[in-house]
């Protein structure tokens, strides 16, 4: 462009020389050439100097415009993975990790939550024990695409962080017991308490909706596994190929297939889902926590600690989000009557979540 | 129109008929305008309509030329150009392009749906506002090591050292670094979005009444070692040093934190006078502990290592990336948390990231809990949590 712009300059310039310099053509040929001179120069010196122009000014200008008024469509057209992976290599350098920040952001099978309820209920069962209830009422901005719903239970802290990515299936849960003897005994009982309430478009376009109910889970044979998990398939990095039997004591696969509802069994999408379960744990953990599986906004979450009184002590309860941001969160020990919601309004991707913290409230000096 | 076909050959008809119909009209120019320019040397006309003629053929010869040579050039090369042009401007490489903050808040947009809360995931992703070309704006840490040591001093208290070392992606054009303290747990979450300076460290005390005193006795508890650029673009390393911690004074805190001059996102604009008690800002001439007086003019790394004095039955403490974070390790150095042949304790590592690898979910002695593999990326929010009680065991 540069090149062409300088050419074309050199030419006119010459052309107007000529036509300033050679006044008297002797010949009639030269009046003619003087004719095409003068005609010529002045065009070819307004395509030199347009050139010029766009070269030095306009362009990137041009750019910016058209960037601007093109990329919500372009951005929105290509496919998410692309432009999530070209974006942060450009922005965080090459790196495998990358990898766990696009799929979090984009939710397994773009699985993202615009509205969500979530409740934490402890309540005691006996000096020892809590009952631990979590409820989580997902509302998906875009319809998901599934027909069943998966839950995997594992002790492997190797395999939960990798499932959160790797599940094949877009409604999925995660539960993270580190007991091995809890997870092989507790968890047939933990998965049979396990709810559900759900609003679905089925095959024939309508909404349909149901509120809690219990569901059927189905434990997945290990032999199956590899459909559910592709580490089981292949190598993913930055693991190595694992054979499902390895796992037997530490994994646990249930489904629940949509095939028995109303309207089923092939429905559209799944717009609303709720699951409620709760699960015997130790007092004495002094804490319990919750993750979001896959990027959800988090208005508040409501926590009910009033039932939780083991033994004789007074408790003190602590709620210490991990997120963007957390307005209102006094991040002190508090009397169960004063914690009962942590307002968030953020979104929350996988990793994020909160803990909640207790221990007595009258402390012996020295003793913690 | 070449770079057209090559790149759509389904759709080359009409292209390939539009081409000809403009090479044909070029060379008829072409000719016409030879053909008048021929007819003006080699005809000497009669007076009257046939000098007319040939007058009007020598004023438009030339036209005809420059029509005919533009429409061919642009045949030739201009139509490629311009394609190869518009590809550029408007093809993939678009989000190349783009400003950081226009690719990331289209993206959250098209697939969160509007919401203002994307703000906080864009910055967080970005660690930055992403509002300068080539993410000049960015604070990126692509390996970060994170050091906690819990010792007591007493059966009530102990001094959590945190320690972490950050080197950066792109350097950082910076020669200040901020300390930022609250007590309110709403500037906490805000001082990340509203903070224009790239280097900063944001200690959260959520304990108003002892906010102060907490604050003061760390201040002096602050190492800085950097690896830095001169003005001439020459590396240095200055080793850890005790710094100058000038206390920046409240009519100021606007330079420092863009929600005391306006309305940032969600959050309306705030009064500086109402966090008079909730908020302590300093800042650090980085060229001061500099070597041989040079002039900081960009930090490729950073380590920082600031002592708080916490009560020892709050029972856990934490860390949480300031900004975007690849971690490659996390250290706890915990045996010194029990005095001498007195309690022991467990402790509970508590991921909050990506990935934890190593982390075992089990309560574990002193002994047993082990240095975290993390090798993940950590977004702000993403942190550690550790936890621990008495040792019953014992």
């Amino acid at each position: 462009m540069r090149v062409a712009a300088v050419i074309l300059g050199a030419a006119a310039l010459v052309l107007f020389a000529v036509t300033v310099l050679w006044r008297d053509p002797s010949s009639e040929a030269g009046g003619i050439g003087h004719q095409a001179a003068a005609q010529l120069w002045l065009p070819l010196a307004v395509v030199a100097l347009l050139f010029a122009l766009y070269e030095r000014f306009i362009r990137d200008r041009l750019t910016a415009e058209v960037a601007k008024i093109a990329a919500p469509s372009i951005v929105g057209a290509l496919p998410p993975e692309q432009v999530m992976e070209s974006f942060l290599e450009s922005v965080y350098g090459a790196n495998n990790a990358n990898r766990d920040v696009i799929a979090s952001v984009l939710g397994n099978n773009l699985t993202v939550s615009t509205k969500t309820e979530v409740e934490l209920k402890l309540s005691s069962v006996s000096d020892s024990y809590y009952r631990f209830r979590t409820t989580t009422i997902y509302d998906f901005s875009q319809h998901v695409m599934t027909d069943r719903f998966v839950l995997f239970v594992t002790c492997d802290a190797r395999l939960r962080d990798s499932i959160a990515f790797l599940c094949d299936f877009p409604l999925f849960e995660l539960w993270f017991l580190p007991d091995r003897d809890l997870l092989q005994n507790a968890t047939t009982s933990l998965a049979g308490s396990a709810k559900t309430e759900m609003e679905y478009v089925d095959k024939d376009g309508q909404t349909r909706r149901f509120s809690w109910r219990n569901i059927d889970l189905r434990e997945v044979k290990y032999n199956e596994w590899p459909r559910y998990l592709p580490l089981f398939r292949d190598a993913v990095e930055p693991y190595a190929r694992q054979h499902a039997r390895d796992y037997l004591s530490t994994l646990r696969i249930f489904e629940w297939e949509f095939a028995e509802l109303p309207g089923g069994p092939e429905i559209q999408a799944v717009t609303h889902f709720g699951l409620r379960q709760s699960s015997l744990q130790l007092v004495a953990d002094r804490f319990c926590y919750w993750q979001v599986p896959y990027p959800c906004f988090v208005d508040h979450i409501d926590i009910d600690v009033s039932d939780f009184n083991p033994g004789e002590d007074e408790w003190q309860f602590n709620a210490m989000p991990f997120c963007f941001r957390a307005s209102n969160t006094a991040n002190s020990w508090l009397p169960a009557e004063q914690l009962t919601s942590v307002e968030l309004r953020s979104w929350l991707l996988p990793g994020h979540g909160i803990v909640l913290l207790w221990r007595p409230a009258e402390l012996p000096r020295g003793t913690l | 129109m070449k770079a057209g076909e090559e790149r759509r050959p389904a759709d080359e008809g009409r292209p390939l008929g539009l081409r000809r119909h403009v090479r044909r009209a070029a060379t008829l120019l072409l000719v016409a305008g030879v053909g008048a320019l021929l007819a003006v040397v080699l005809w000497t006309p009669v007076p009257g309509w046939p000098a007319a003629s040939h007058r009007l053929l020598e004023l438009s010869f030339p036209v005809l030329l420059l029509a005919g040579g533009a429409l061919s050039a642009y045949d030739l090369f201009l139509g490629r150009w311009l394609a190869g042009e518009l590809t550029r401007v408007a093809g993939p490489r678009i989000v190349e392009a783009l400003l950081p903050h226009q690719v990331m808040e289209t993206f959250l947009d098209s697939i969160y749906g509007p919401n203002e809360a994307n703000r906080d995931v864009v910055t967080g992703i970005l660690g930055g506002e992403g509002r300068r070309p080539q993410g000049k704006d960015l604070t990126i840490s692509t390996h970060t090591d994170v050091h906690l040591e819990l010792r007591a001093v007493d059966e009530e208290r102990y001094h959590l050292t945190t320690a972490v070392t950050y080197s950066f992606r792109k350097n950082v054009p910076v020669d200040r670094f901020i300390i930022f303290a609250t007590s309110s747990a709403l500037l906490r979450d805000s001082i990340s979005s509203g903070c224009q300076l790239p280097l900063f460290e944001l200690w959260f005390f959520p304990d108003a009444e002892n906010f102060q005193n907490t604050v003061d006795e760390m201040r002096p508890s602050v190492r800085l070692a950097i690896e830095y650029l001169d003005h001439e673009g020459v590396h240095h390393a200055a080793p850890a040093s005790k710094l100058h911690l000038q206390e920046v004074k409240y009519q100021r805190w606007a330079d420092y934190l863009s929600f005391f001059r306006e309305d940032m996102g969600r959050l309306p604009r705030q009064n500086t006078a109402d966090y008079l008690g909730e908020l302590r800002i300093f800042e650090c001439d980085l060229s001061a502990i500099a070597s041989d007086d040079h002039r900081v003019s960009a930090i490729e790394r950073l380590s920082v290592r600031a002592t708080a004095l916490l009560s020892i039955d709050e029972g856990y403490c934490y860390w949480q990336a300031p900004y975007p974070c690849y971690v490659d390790r996390i250290l706890f150095t915990v045996k010194e948390l029990a005095i001498d042949g007195a309690d022991s304790y467990e402790f509970y590592i508590a991921p909050f990231t990506f990935r934890s690898n190593t982390a075992s979910g089990r309560w574990l002695t002193a002994d047993e809990l082990p240095e975290l593999e993390v090798r993940s990326w950590f977004l702000p929010g993403h942190g550690v949590a550790l936890l621990w009680r008495p040792d019953r065991g014992r």
